[in-house]
Order: C-alpha cells, then sequence, then structure tokens
C-alpha cells in the first residue's frame, strides 16, 4: 500500500516537472537582440520603436503563445505585444512598436506588431513564453524567478535587470545591441549590450548562428561545452600600506618588500610603472628596488612613471611576480618631528 | 637609472593574484584591457575585486601616448580623453565582486575623423594611514574611431644598426602622418635585405603599434651570418601612402 502511495506521490511530482521541461523547450536560447525606443522622435534614425528577438540556440524555436512585455523603469505594469511562429537557429524577429513622431525611416517588414511606447532613458524588456502579464521590476532581482521569464532586459534607469546592473540607455541614433552579434548572454544587462547604430532585422534577414550553443533540456543530448576568455590586466600587493620603524634625521631605516603581481593574458604584454606623491609635511627621498637592484628615486607626479617591469607577452599563468623593495635613497634630512605620510600608485597598462 | 630597472627579477611563481591579495593585500583587475569605440558608443569594463578589503575604486580618464620604443604613457588632461564619459565615477567594490563600468565616447562635430586613444584609469582609494600608502591603478586604453575619411601615410625616416655580438638590430624610425593607428605586426611591415639586387631574407619587426601623427623605432632583430654592405628595403603590406625608401645599411 505505501508503494502504490509513493508512486502516486512521485507521479504527482513528476507532472509538473514534465510540463515545464516541456513549455521551456527554447529557454535560453531566444533573446533580446536589440532594443531602439527613440522611433519617431526628433532626430531618430527609424519611424518606430522596435525590439529584434535573436534565437542564440542551435534548434528551431516556436514561440506562438508567447509575449514581448514593456515595462516603464520602475512600473510593475507590464504591456504585452503577442508573438508567433518559429524562429530559426541563429534566425531574427522584429517587433515593431510604437512611435513618438514622423521622424526616421520605416522598419524592415515587421513579424510582430505592438503598441507599447518604450522609453529612450529606461525601461525593461521582457520575453516571456506565455501570455500572462509580468507583475514584478520594481527592484532589481525581482523579476529573476518570473514565471515563464525567458530574458529580461532592464536599460538606463531601470529597477530592475539581469545582473550587476541595467544595459546603458539608448538616444536618437543609437539602439541597444546585445554583444558577440546577439550570441553573448552571461545574464548581466551592463555587460551584454551596449549602444550601437540601430540595424533592425527580420525574419527575412540572413541567419546568423552562434558558435556557443545552449545545452538541450530532455533526458539525452550532448552538451556542446564551449567558453569565450576575456582579455584580463590585474594587478595585487602584499601590503596596502608600509610602515617604517620609527627614525632619525640622518639615518635610513631599512627598506620594506613589496611584492606585485601582475597577471595579463593579452599577448601584446604589459608595463607597469610607479610614481608617489610628496611626503606631508616635508618631502622625504622615498626609492624603490627591484629584486637585488638598488633603490631608485620614485618620481613624484606628474612627472611620467619610474617603470618597474614590462613585457611583451602574457603573464605567467599564476602571475609575474615582480619583488620590490621600498625605502630611502639618502638618509632622511633634518626635518620636524611628526608623523609623514605619502602614497605609491602602481599602474599597470596592457601594451 | 632605467637600466637598473631594466634589470629585472621578474620571478614568475605560481601564485595567482588572488593568492597574493588574499594575504591581506589588495587587488584589483579590468576585463577588457582595452576597448574599442566607434563615434558615439558604449562599453563596458567589468572591475574585479579580488582581495579582502572592500575597494573604493575611482574612474577617470587620461591622455594617452606610447614613447618611441612604443610604451605606453599616461599624459594628464590630454587630448580625446575629454570626450570619453564614464559612469559610474566611483564604485565600491567588496571583496570577491565586481562591478561594471561604462564608458562612452562622445566625440565633438569638430573631431577630426581617424583614430584617437584615451585611457579610463581606475584607482583604488589608498589604504590605512602609515607612512606610505598603497594605490594601484589599472589603465584601459580605449581606442575611439571618428567617422570620415581615413588616411594611412607613413614614412620610413631612418634605419640604424646596432651590434650587440652576434646580434644586430635594425632600428627603423618611423612617422605616421595619417590618421589611422598602424599595427605593425606580423607581414605588415617588413625590411628585405638585397645584395646587387637580389633578395637575400626578409625580417619583421617586434610587435608594436604606431599611433596617428606620431613618431616610434620598429626593431627588427637578426641573427644570421649576413655581414657587410646591404641594402635594406622596407615593405608595408598593404601598401600605404607614403615616400618608402630603401637604405644602405653595414651589417
Amino acid at each position: 500500500m505505501k508503494r502504490i502511495y509513493l508512486l502516486l506521490l512521485f507521479s504527482l511530482l513528476a507532472l509538473p516537472l514534465a510540463a515545464a521541461s516541456a513549455r521551456g523547450s527554447g529557454s535560453g536560447s531566444i533573446v533580446v537582440g536589440e532594443i531602439y525606443g527613440a522611433g519617431g522622435n526628433s532626430g531618430a534614425a527609424y519611424a518606430n520603436d522596435y525590439v529584434e528577438l535573436f534565437n542564440r540556440g542551435a534548434s528551431p524555436v516556436a514561440i506562438d503563445g508567447w509575449t514581448l512585455q514593456y515595462a516603464s523603469a520602475a512600473s510593475t505594469s507590464w504591456q504585452s505585444t503577442a508573438l508567433s511562429g518559429t524562429i530559426p537557429a541563429g534566425g531574427h524577429y522584429l517587433v515593431q512598436l510604437a512611435s513618438g513622431g514622423a521622424n526616421g525611416a520605416a522598419l524592415p517588414s515587421a513579424d510582430a506588431t505592438g503598441t507599447s511606447n518604450l522609453a529612450v532613458t529606461g525601461g525593461k524588456v521582457a520575453v516571456v513564453d506565455d501570455a500572462t502579464a509580468l507583475s514584478c521590476g520594481a527592484s532589481a532581482g525581482s523579476c529573476a524567478a518570473a514565471s515563464g521569464l525567458e530574458d529580461l532586459v532592464g536599460y538606463g534607469s531601470a529597477a530592475d535587470y539581469e545582473g550587476s546592473g541595467a544595459a546603458p540607455a539608448g538616444s536618437a541614433t543609437n539602439a541597444l545591441a546585445r554583444a558577440g552579434g546577439g550570441c553573448t548572454d552571461t545574464d548581466d544587462n551592463a555587460a551584454d549590450f551596449a549602444t550601437a547604430a540601430p540595424g533592425p532585422q527580420n525574419s527575412s534577414a540572413a541567419a546568423s548562428t552562434c558558435s556557443a550553443t545552449p545545452p538541450p533540456n530532455g533526458p539525452s543530448g550532448s552538451a556542446g561545452v564551449d567558453v569565450d576568455i576575456q582579455p584580463l590586466l590585474s594587478i595585487a600587493l602584499d601590503h596596502p600600506t608600509l610602515s617604517f620603524p620609527v627614525a632619525v634625521p640622518g639615518t635610513m631605516p631599512d627598506p620594506l618588500p613589496e611584492h606585485v603581481t601582475v597577471t595579463s593574458n593579452d599577448t601584446s604584454g604589459y608595463t607597469l610603472g610607479v610614481h608617489r606623491t610628496a611626503f606631508s609635511p616635508h618631502d622625504l627621498p622615498l626609492g624603490m628596488g627591484v629584486g637585488s637592484g638598488g633603490l631608485v628615486a620614485v618620481p613624484i607626479a606628474p612627472t611620467p612613471d619610474l617603470s618597474l617591469a614590462g613585457t611583451s607577452g602574457p603573464s605567467a599563468a599564476g602571475g609575474d611576480i615582480v619583488a620590490t623593495s621600498v625605502g630611502f635613497v639618502s638618509p632622511l634630512p633634518s626635518v620636524p618631528a611628526g608623523h609623514y605620510t605619502a602614497t605609491l600608485t602602481f599602474t599597470v597598462i596592457g601594451k | 637609472m632605467r637600466r637598473v630597472l631594466a634589470v629585472l627579477v621578474l620571478v614568475t611563481a605560481a601564485a595567482s593574484i588572488t593568492g597574493a591579495a588574499a594575504g591581506g593585500g589588495i587587488g584589483l583587475s579590468a576585463s577588457p584591457l582595452r576597448v574599442k569605440l566607434r563615434g558615439r558608443s558604449t562599453a563596458a569594463v567589468v572591475v574585479r575585486n579580488p582581495g579582502r578589503r572592500t575597494l573604493l575604486v575611482d574612474v577617470a580618464r587620461a591622455g594617452f601616448a606610447r614613447s618611441l620604443r612604443g610604451k605606453p604613457e599616461v599624459r594628464p588632461g590630454r587630448g580625446s580623453a575629454k570626450w570619453l564619459r564614464m559612469r559610474p565615477k566611483r564604485i565600491r567594490i567588496a571583496p570577491g565582486a565586481k562591478g561594471v563600468l561604462h564608458v562612452r565616447a562622445v566625440p565633438p562635430p569638430h573631431a577630426t575623423p581617424g583614430d584617437h586613444s584615451a585611457l579610463m584609469l581606475l584607482s583604488t582609494r589608498p589604504l590605512g594611514v602609515r607612512h606610505v600608502r598603497v594605490r594601484l591603478r589599472v589603465g584601459v586604453i580605449v581606442d575611439l574611431r571618428v567617422r570620415g575619411r581615413l588616411v594611412r601615410r607613413l614614412e620610413a625616416r631612418a634605419l640604424t644598426v646596432r651590434r650587440r655580438g652576434t646580434l644586430r638590430l635594425l632600428q627603423l624610425r618611423l612617422v605616421n602622418r595619417g590618421n589611422v593607428t598602424e599595427p605593425l605586426v606580423g607581414d605588415g611591415l617588413r625590411i628585405s635585405l638585397l645584395r646587387n639586387g637580389r633578395k637575400l631574407i626578409t625580417l619583421r619587426p617586434r610587435s608594436r603599434e604606431l599611433l596617428p601623427h606620431s613618431a616610434g623605432i620598429a626593431v627588427f632583430a637578426y641573427r644570421g651570418l649576413l655581414r657587410g654592405a646591404l641594402v635594406a628595403r622596407v615593405e608595408l603590406s598593404p601598401p600605404v601612402e607614403g615616400p618608402w625608401r630603401s637604405f644602405r645599411i653595414r651589417l
């Protein structure tokens, strides 16, 4: 008897999971590729607002019953535009929206038409795989768990967005475009979008497949593994402050060690330099050495930096460690007793 | 002075930057380390704090130049840097966290066509109140191209030979009179060594770039056995405007 109850319970639990799996068959593939909110405004490139969807996956996705939804920056009231049809892998889908005037060129033939009037300075656009209007969006992350949400883009002053921040606001001459030709989706609107000249594409446009494909859903299947490594430049120090022991004029305190670690995966290499501010209230002859080399006076800004290291290629995998020592190039001058401070600035720039 | 420091002890150890910063130190990273903008456009830069202390990072702009030998240089408040808008201008990043900065180019209508470079400087606020406080700064190069007629015009001015044992360093002094940054890499710039009109060898320079309206030195290393009087013919691909020259040299 117990077994029958367990089976029944399992079946009840499995049903909604299966349903969710079926509904989410295109999950992650359909994204907002481009947003233009200045349609028809003075100086506008196009006469209507538009949102371009893009299928970054490897399979076609049916979007019958889906909606494109829009809410203003802090609003939780969403307007819906019905979507229909199928977007092939790498395909585009153009949704024409309201117009703010008679300026700008006509859009290419739209695949769906709505009446939402996108704000230029800030708003939220969502792709939802059903017709239920969202009710979130008043604060960051509030839409993250919304049912049916396929993609969310908060831009400009939007209160909600994916990731660390909103995408930048557009303008009359600039749309918001997803990086990588629509392929980049790190779930971080701030990082995934940039402004660019508007270029609306409808379903007639040539497909442009992405090299990375989202993993297919279902009980089995193979998943492509793909990762884009971004160029990175890092600098780190062992000691955020250096404190010399109590000293008297005419003496030279022992140098203090400071290890500078630079990590760069850029093939052009990097340069590492240092400068300082003058000591306050009177300057002292601060110097710096690399390895076993002698100390050299550290220049005071705006004099150009003292060069500490430079490469013509990437750093070692764990970073290049530059062993420096910070001390004084001559005995301390006869200055009034007191607490003397200065700031050292280490600068690293890619080549 | 520079020679002393040029003898670097660059210890390449397996300690990661997070490891270096984790011992109580500080760290700052930026990605990408170079952004390219065309006209009025925006790019994002991700800043990370791999250390264990919360960082307050100031975002500023500065001019960018290269030394004769291609070393990047910060030029305070110069040139096209004033066309850049950054937001936010200050960001607080918790240990292990990241923040996203946006840099937007707003070139004025009178901006000259071609390439313009500037720096986005990310600086940590100095920590502590000890004798010497320390600050980290990462420079992200911003390459901005303003629409209009692009001109590629390089001039080869002089070629000198430095001898170091069996190594011969051919130093070609160039002037970029165009408005496009010239990447002097791969087959882009070559020197062919000729004797009696016959090409004996082709040399390629160490990788570097030459900013518009600037001068620089491209270095070609030769370790072969050729010696004596030769003709060095400078070749650029694809060809650019400019009086390309041949130089008589002695290896």
